[in-house]
């Protein structure tokens, strides 16, 4: 094998992206390191070797901490969207059990079905409040209230088993997804401080 | 990087990684860019890219060509190092 495809084959513990912008010069580099040295020596692949371990590991550290701030802005912006729809269904989920408790007072109610009703109104007001703390960027109130929704709504699906599966697809389906993405390692978001 | 060898007498010696990375962080910074001129082919290097300083990057060297020059002259005056390099 030869010694430039040799250093070929170590040009890949870099990134790809600096692979593609440097990688050509460096073996032509390289091709006048193998003209001007003896190839054959361990020094010569001492010296290759000790570049390529203290330039790769930097740089791939430096790609990563680049991607992971470019997916922290993406996570942003979801978050954001996320909030806005949360505040969205919490509002339709109290307007959707004001109007059943009203459809449901025209006829026989008793304290199981009342206290599913608040239950669902009072676990849809903390979704509201979570929504609305992801976007005055309070993480920890976001958190607390998610999960005393969550609380609540198994709660109300308890004592009243006959939930619509739209109303369990918000009321478990949600805040279970904003936790996962509230509690997700990122760097210096604003949001999950 | 025959020209850095060159220049600290043989005690930097930069590979091509070294040399890129350092370069691509000094481009990201600013500090240098990709200069326009081509090199000459008969040489055989027509694909070779050239970069040069930039105001701001001539601005950073001088800034620390200064701040070195102020501690070696500390270092002289507290008799740390001789009047001349050794």
């Amino acid at each position: 094998m030869s010694a430039e495809r040799i250093y070929r084959l170590l040009l890949r513990a870099y990134p790809p992206d600096f692979r593609a912008e440097y990688g050509r010069e460096m073996v032509l580099l390289f091709r006048d390191q193998c003209r001007e040295s003896d190839v054959r020596t361990v020094r010569f692949w001492a010296m290759v070797l000790s570049d390529v371990a203290r330039s790769a590991p930097a740089l791939r550290a430096a790609a990563w901490r680049a991607w992971v701030n470019e997916s922290t802005q993406t996570m942003e912006v979801i978050m954001k969207l996320a909030a806005m729809l949360t505040v969205l269904l919490g509002v339709f989920g109290i307007v959707g059990a004001v109007v059943e408790w009203v459809a449901g007072s025209k006829g026989a109610i008793d304290g199981t079905y009342v206290l599913a009703v608040v239950l669902g109104v009072f676990a849809n007001v903390l979704l509201l409040g979570a929504g609305v703390a992801i976007l005055l960027r309070r993480p920890h109130a976001a958190r607390l209230a998610l999960f005393a929704s969550l609380v609540s709504v198994v709660a109300a699906r308890l004592l009243f088993p006959w939930m619509s599966y739209f109303s369990q697809l918000v009321g478990f389906g949600l805040p279970v997804a904003l936790l996962i993405a509230l509690y997700w390692p990122r760097r210096a978001s604003p949001v999950a401080q | 990087m025959k020209g850095v060898a060159a220049r600290s007498e043989g005690t930097v010696r930069l590979g091509p990684g070294t040399l890129y990375g350092s370069l691509k962080r000094l481009l990201e910074a600013g500090l240098v860019e990709e200069g326009r001129e081509r090199a000459d082919p008969e040489r055989g290097d027509e694909r070779r890219r050239y970069y040069r300083l930039t105001p701001l990057g001539l601005s950073v060297v001088r800034a620390e060509a200064r701040r070195l020059e102020g501690m070696v002259r500390a270092a002289r005056r507290k008799k740390l190092i001789g009047e001349r390099p050794a």
